[in-house]
This record gives structure tokens, C-alpha cells and sequence, in this order.
């Protein structure tokens, strides 16, 4: 079965560069929501094995989506990594703090991008993905 | 938009871009040392060909230079070749006194952007020295030139973590060069 990436971002420009990315280098499954509620609740239900993360983004932002996210033991260990333009450092801290894995900013290199995606997928694999396949969502 | 009520000349920029785009697919395919590259190319044709499709075309271009340059303050404008008089497409992020600049300078961004190419000041070997650099001018991208006007894309202020437009982007302002223009153009004449 290959990994699943679920891609949260209300740019269709950002949404189409990562879904071109994954689905022709990579084997990974693309899901996608346009904003943060969204972006909950579709990783509650698709249970994906990485997600990125805009923080710029209607109804709910990516920080307050990030903790929403981290609530969910389903959720807890799966790597979260921020995708956004947002580059200054507060804004860093505050993506860390708001429990993201790793932190990307726009404009997006794709080399960068892949290189990071591989880098969390296969540890997810070996550590967690099949305790949180079957994990407790609310 | 259904495909099939596009007009002649919607129909064949689309047939151009459609071709481009799977062009930039193949190559950001095969070109692995390029992936980015390609990989661009392909996202903004993309999406200046489904803006086409849908009339929106000056939120794609604000999608483009954000996503894919990281500018965030740009205007679209539209100089009259007679007067120099500029009119606003759009302007996204930009304080009054950068909007009050290109108003009075038209005929200045008009000369830059009169050899149809991009005029990028952003470059940190650059040694532009230009009232239109100070202002805070990142690059003019020339969208048409006619016998009435003329229509550019200015780019302003570049997101902090960026120093400089590189070689990836020069390759997209040369893209938005040569087909921005027609589909803002063909946006407008409906």
C-alpha cells in the first residue's frame, strides 16, 4: 500500500505544484483540503502518513489547524510539516510550538520539497503507521 | 467555461498553452536535474490556462507571484501610449505610496518593458541604479504592447527569505512575458 500525503493549502497553484510533484515522482497517494477545518477534518478521516501545511488559510489557520491535529491520537505521530510564505522567525517558532515537524517556505523549490517529504515518510513507516492506521479519531 | 464556446482566439492560445503544458509535464518528467524547473513551468502554465478557462486571470497571477516567486505586493496595470496615463488592473498588497509611484511613472515602466522582455531589478549582483529600483521595483513584466496601450505586471517587495529572482525564476517571468498578456487580454473582451 503506498504512503498517503494530504496536502492543505487554499492556493490552487500551491495544491496543483504538489500534486504534479507526488504523483509523478513519487507512489505516494495525494489527498487535499482548501482550509484548515478542512484540512482537520479530512486528516481525521484519511489518515494520511504526512501532512503539509499552509498557515495562511480561510475559516481556520495552519498553527490553530496543527494543534487541532496534534489533539487526535491518530494524529499525534504523524509528521507535520509546514508549507508557507510566512518565513520570518517568529512565525517559525510559532509552527514548532504549534507542533509541526519540519517548516518550509514559498516558494517552494521541488527538489527541497521531495527531499523532505522522503525524510519523514519511511521513519512514519518503521515507527507508527500501522498503530495509527487502526489509532482512535474523534 | 465549456471548451467548446471558447472564441477563435480563445481557442487557439488554450491549443498553444495546452501544448506547453504537456511539454513542461514531459520535461519535468524526464529532466531530473531540472525537476524544479519544469516542475514551475508546468504549475504556472497550468494555471494561467485554467484562469482562461474560468476569467480569472489576475487572481492566477497573484496565485503565481506568491506560490511560485514570493512576491506578494504586485499591480497589473495598463499604460496609455498617448497620455502615459496608468490604469489599475489589480493591485494586491501594496501601500499607497507604491500605488502613487506607478501612477505617476508610467511612461518610465513603459520604456523599461518596451523591448518585450522581463526587467528584473531584483538580483543581488545587480547594479541597477534607477528611481524605479528604489522604489522598491523587483521586476516589470511587459503583458502587451498595442497601438492604444500598453500592460505590465510590476512586481514589488520579494518575501524576506528571498535575496533575488534566480535562474528558475527568470525562465517563469519569461512564461508570464509571453502569455499573461493574451489572457488577460482575452479576459477583457468579454
Amino acid at each position: 500500500m503506498s504512503a498517503k500525503v494530504l496536502l492543505v493549502d487554499d492556493s490552487s497553484t500551491a495544491l496543483l505544484m504538489g500534486e504534479t510533484l507526488f504523483k509523478e515522482h513519487t507512489s505516494y497517494e495525494v489527498v487535499t483540503a482548501r482550509d484548515g477545518e478542512e484540512g482537520v477534518r479530512t486528516a481525521v478521516a484519511e489518515k494520511p502518513d504526512l501532512i503539509l501545511l499552509d498557515v495562511v488559510m480561510p475559516k481556520m489557520d495552519g498553527f490553530t489547524a496543527c494543534k487541532e491535529m496534534r489533539k487526535q491520537e491518530c494524529l499525534k505521530s504523524v509528521p507535520i510539516v509546514m508549507v508557507t510564505s510566512r518565513g520570518e522567525p517568529r512565525n517559525v517558532e510559532e509552527g514548532y510550538r504549534s507542533g509541526c515537524n519540519a517548516y518550509l517556505t514559498k516558494p517552494i523549490n521541488a527538489n527541497e520539497l521531495l527531499e523532505v517529504v522522503h525524510m519523514f515518510i519511511p521513519l512514519r513507516s518503521k515507527r507508527a503507521a500501522a498503530a495509527v492506521k487502526d489509532g482512535n479519531c474523534k | 467555461m465549456n471548451p467548446d464556446s471558447r472564441t477563435g482566439q480563445d481557442s487557439s492560445l488554450a491549443d498553444i498553452m495546452e501544448a506547453g503544458s504537456r511539454d513542461f509535464r514531459r520535461q519535468s518528467i524526464e529532466q531530473g536535474s531540472d525537476l524544479s524547473l519544469w516542475t514551475k513551468l508546468y504549475v504556472a502554465n497550468q494555471t494561467m490556462l485554467s484562469a482562461l478557462q474560468q476569467r480569472r486571470m489576475s487572481e492566477a497571477l497573484v496565485e503565481i507571484c506568491s506560490n511560485l516567486l514570493g512576491c506578494e505586493e504586485l499591480a497589473i496595470i495598463e499604460i496609455n501610449r498617448e497620455t502615459g496615463k496608468v490604469q489599475f488592473v489589480t493591485v494586491e498588497g501594496l501601500q499607497k505610496e507604491k500605488t502613487d509611484f506607478v501612477a505617476s511613472n508610467g511612461r518610465q515602466v513603459e520604456g523599461r518593458i518596451s523591448p518585450g522582455n522581463p526587467y528584473v531589478c531584483a538580483d543581488p549582483e545587480s547594479t541597477i541604479e534607477s528611481e524605479l529600483v528604489d522604489s522598491g521595483i523587483s521586476a516589470i513584466v511587459p503583458l502587451w504592447v498595442d497601438v492604444r496601450s500598453s500592460g505590465a505586471l510590476i512586481l514589488f517587495q520579494l518575501l524576506p527569505q528571498r535575496s533575488g529572482f534566480d535562474a528558475e525564476d527568470r525562465e517563469v517571468l519569461n512564461l508570464l512575458s509571453i502569455f499573461a498578456g493574451p489572457c488577460l487580454r482575452s479576459q477583457r473582451r468579454d
